[in-house]
């Protein structure tokens, strides 16, 4: 498991990762382009292992960063979801 | 619609256009009417909203139904709204001419071309996605809302403040038809801002349509991204047309 910190946007406070928190914004990525549970559960545990492997050597990373990491593994799964996954905060 | 212009200008009491009397003389009117709902239609904040809406609401399971449902509670909030701020606006030029009419004039047409370019230069956010002008902190806490969106009330006040906080660039096409429009008898008012606000919320009703029935949000939201240099610019343009068009209208009346 990773010991990594994560800045998040805004208010520039530092947490802990939680892989579970990735993990539900992608189901929750997989499900807004209609895809069926099992499979966004599945997409988003296989992401979420990239993450962590990536997050193995860094002690401390911004949620961008999170989000540009995850958005480019989901992309390789589920390209339509790794759209919206990205676009989410650029929409309005 | 055409038929509440044409008897509205038959029973306009006092205006600084023509008073028409026949139904081929009322085609301006219907342009103007055309041009400024397809200009704030253009305006992309309730679509953005409307997909966010959608967006966390599929995420979160619900049925298609109750995904039309909210949308529609969301429309009916936008619509409200707008012909609220369109009837606001009419009472507003109304009292302005029955005291000084050329201050009217002077306002609409310094503010309308202002309106254009800030639509070409500021409307959208340079970058990827359909970022829009507001302050972050607006956009942040609207997206909250709409991520927290959960009844039919909520949506509707969500509507609201959507079309609430689109108003400094909606202005424009409010005061353009509510200008063109001053001389109308108050009795059509109502309908003039309903048919007004209909016509305007008719891409929101596609969209929710689309949604409803099926299909993708990240479809809607790369059809947005592709086309927003077109929207921004016929919108500019076309506000900047009807300006002219208006002017060349007044020039008329007053020769």
């Amino acid at each position: 498991m990773t010991d990594a910190y994560v800045i998040k946007r805004g208010t520039h406070d530092s947490e802990a990762f939680d892989p579970l928190k990735l993990h539900q914004s992608i189901v929750a990525a997989c499900l807004s382009v209609r895809a069926f549970e099992g499979e966004a559960h599945d997409t988003a545990e296989r992401v979420v292992r990239h993450v962590i492997s990536w997050l193995l050597t860094k002690t401390e990373v911004t949620s961008a960063d999170i989000r540009r990491v995850a958005s480019s593994h989901l992309h390789t799964y589920h390209p339509e979801a790794a759209y919206l996954y990205e676009h989410h905060q650029l929409v309005a | 619609m055409l038929t509440v212009v044409y008897s509205g200008l038959r029973h306009s009491k006092k205006t600084n256009m023509p008073n028409f009397d026949s139904l081929l003389n009322v085609s301006p009117f219907a342009l103007i009417l055309l041009g400024a709902v397809f200009v704030h239609a253009c305006f992309q904040l309730s679509v953005s909203v409307l997909t966010l809406l959608s967006s966390h609401s599929i995420g979160r399971r619900l049925s298609n139904n109750r995904l039309f449902s909210l949308n529609v509670w969301y429309i009916l909030g936008v619509a409200t709204t707008i012909a609220m701020l369109q009837l606001g606006a009419m009472a507003t030029y109304r009292s302005a001419t029955s005291t000084d009419s050329t201050l009217a004039t002077v306002v609409t047409f310094s503010v309308i071309p202002l309106i254009a370019l800030l639509v070409v230069f500021v409307y959208y956010r340079r970058g990827r996605g359909t970022q829009l002008w507001l302050p972050r902190p607006a956009a942040e806490y609207i997206t909250t809302r709409a991520k927290k969106t959960k009844s039919s009330v909520e949506a509707f006040a969500l509507g609201a403040t959507t079309a609430v906080v689109e108003l400094p660039f909606a202005l424009a096409p409010l005061a353009i038809v509510a200008f063109a429009f001053q001389g109308f008898n108050a009795e059509h008012w109502l309908q003039l801002a309903i048919g007004y606000a209909l016509a305007v919320t008719l891409p929101l009703i596609f969209v929710a349509l689309f949604l409803s029935s099926g299909h993708k949000v990240s479809s809607v939201q790369r059809w947005r991204e592709d086309a927003k240099g077109y929207l921004k610019w016929t919108s500019a343009i076309t506000l900047f047309v009807l300006m002219i068009y208006v002017t060349v209208l007044q020039l008329g009346a007053v020769a």
